[in-house]
């Protein structure tokens, strides 16, 4: 631990450092045209239910939070971490749809399927340091330090596949 | 009639700066509060108040220690394209985050 992550922001941010981040990536979201870049990290949006999950990414994100327990199984057979987007708990959250959110993360736990949380800023005033994820995610029902651990050690093992690291 | 300290309503103060594009003009307290009571619904409204926030965005808030938990995560949900609140430093007594830089 003391290494921390962000695996999924939607622009160029160079002090980084500042919010206590070692890294951050700007990422390719794998969703209609886009195709698995090896340069960057990718992030496969997996929208409707009947539609299968790509044959290559990095990390999958479940938009609006929708997921059934054959899903979540497939990931964790693959190995894969799923995403949990602090910008997408927002927007559940002014949506009245926080109740997903909750049951989405006691999925996760539930099939202890690895999870990354991620920023997801697309500006320098959405960033948030790890802390103050950790802090969302005692929210939905996470303890502090799995996510710390998930921006550290999940993170570095997504890195640590790719040869970054 | 004197309340034994048991029985007193416990604070907790948090310290934070708000991170803005431009200066903040307007009611600050409100939009806060409002925010909060948005989040948590007004039926679990915490008792909050803005002792000071200055012209450079450095505050300090005082709620009920039974929601500070709700209250730390909804002043982390209060940010747009052009200002954020981080939080810096959260403390059960007021004296340890006054004078501090």
């Amino acid at each position: 631990m003391g290494r921390f992550f962000d695996l999924h922001v939607n622009f160029d941010w160079k002090d980084f450092s500042l919010e206590g981040y070692s890294k951050v990536f700007y990422s390719n979201v794998i969703a209609g045209g886009n195709r698995y870049d090896p340069a960057r990290i990718n992030i496969a949006r997996v929208g409707n239910q009947d539609k299968p999950l790509p044959q290559k990414y990095d990390l999958i994100h479940f938009a609006g939070f929708n997921v059934d327990s054959d899903r979540l199984a497939l990931v964790r057979e693959k190995g894969r971490a799923v995403e949990v987007c602090v910008s997408d708990i927002k927007d559940a959250l002014y949506a009245g749809r926080i109740h997903q959110v909750r049951f989405f993360c006691d999925a996760l736990r539930t099939y202890k399927v690895p999870f990354v949380f991620t920023s997801g800023a697309s500006a320098i005033y959405e960033v948030k340091s790890p802390k103050e994820i950790a802090f969302i995610g005692e929210m939905l029902g996470f303890t502090q330090q799995a996510v710390l651990d998930s921006m550290s050690e999940t993170a570095s093992e997504i890195l640590g596949d790719k040869g970054w690291l | 009639m004197v309340i034994k300290k048991s029985l007193r309503t416990r604070f907790r103060y948090i310290k934070f700066r708000l991170l803005s594009a431009h200066p903040f003009h307007g009611d600050f307290e409100g939009e806060l509060r409002a925010h909060i009571n948005t989040l948590l619904g007004l039926s679990h409204a915490p008792s909050i108040k803005l002792l000071s926030f200055d012209s450079e965005g450095n505050g300090l808030l005082r709620c009920d220690s039974a929601s500070f938990t709700e209250v730390r995560q909804a002043m982390l949900f209060f940010y747009d394209k052009d200002y954020r609140i981080k939080l810096l430093k959260s403390s059960g007594t007021i004296g340890s985050l006054i004078g501090e830089s």
